[in-house]
């Protein structure tokens, strides 16, 4: 089974979630700045790769874990992916999205802006981190959520 | 072999294209007013489902043709159709088309039958019109795309 945290551009709340998930980030604290700058692939997409999902690892109950960055978009590619997965017989209950955007922080988004479009990223980074610990119980709500359906729905098949 | 023809809607240029190059439509001739008002209808009713990627048949070699509506993604839809490949170990080759000879101007017509649908005479006939003007722009594009598969490019 396959599993993607999917946001707009890939490089900082689902980098953060996956992160969380496979437990590069703690559940019981803010981590510090240094700790998000060693998550790997934090704030490292680059725009015109959006779209390619990033493998992450692997968690304790064999699924692996992807980042990717759908922009605006993801009502038209989730489809689009299952639908490519069904023509080739892999069934879609294989893979799973979740949303990681969810509640943003607007100092996120410009972060991200200034950090990815504009290459400013000694600017633009550290606003990123900023914005996402404000809301990092946020991050870890949705986390310990899809841990628990995932635990109920492997221990159902 | 899989060719994917993408547009913003699947039901303009991507449909038409890849009903070209399954061989329905012949390449010198305009399909009959009949067709080309089918397929406004479908562009109507249709038009606006995207993310189904629908498959139209086999063409002469066996390469089987899908047409998908992907709105300004097409890009982002390539890069991620080809990660699927890389992940799930596809063997397959699959081949992108961007189809979007035309398509500003049908979008354009479509909505604008939504919002004022008294106009919808007047609007189909300038559908008809825009259709004939880029139907051998597709046979075009299509005789290239084919040639270029023959020879084995951009795979």
């Amino acid at each position: 089974m396959k599993l993607f945290y999917h946001c707009f551009g890939g490089a900082h709340t689902s980098i953060t979630c996956a992160a969380i998930h496979l437990g590069y980030l703690p559940m019981d604290r803010i981590p510090n700045f240094k700790e998000f700058i060693s998550v790997p692939y934090y704030d490292k997409m680059e725009d015109k790769n959006r779209g390619t999902p990033l493998y992450i690892g692997r968690d304790e109950l064999g699924i692996d874990i992807y980042a990717i960055g759908l922009r605006n978009a993801c009502h038209i590619m989730i489809p689009a992916i299952k639908s490519y997965l069904n023509v080739n017989n892999i069934p879609s209950k294989d893979i799973l999205f979740v949303e990681s955007l969810v509640k943003l922080h607007p100092i996120t988004g410009v972060g991200g802006f200034l950090s990815r479009k504009l290459n400013l990223v000694s600017i633009g980074r550290p606003l990123t981190i900023w914005g996402i610990r404000r809301r990092y119980s946020v991050f870890v709500e949705i986390v310990s959520g899809v841990k628990e359906s995932l635990l109920r729905y492997i221990g159902i098949s | 072999m899989k060719v994917i023809y993408y547009g913003n809607i699947a039901t303009y240029a991507a449909y038409t294209m890849a009903v070209i190059h399954l061989g329905i439509y012949d390449e010198g001739k305009l399909p009959c007013l009949e067709d080309i008002l089918r397929q406004w209808e479908l562009c109507f009713i249709h038009g606006l489902q995207k993310g189904n990627l629908i498959y139209m048949g086999l063409d002469d070699e066996l390469r089987e043709i899908y047409v998908i509506g992907c709105g300004r993604h097409g890009n982002m839809l390539e890069k991620i159709y080809n990660s699927l490949n890389v992940i799930y170990d596809l063997k397959e080759d699959i081949y992108l088309i961007k189809a979007d000879i035309g398509e500003i101007t049908a979008g354009f017509l479509i909505s604008l039958c939504l919002q004022f649908p008294s106009m919808e005479p007047m609007i189909k006939k300038l559908f008809v019109s825009v259709y004939k003007r880029a139907y051998p722009l597709w046979c075009k594009k299509v005789r290239g795309e084919k040639e270029k598969l023959k020879k084995g490019k951009k795979l």
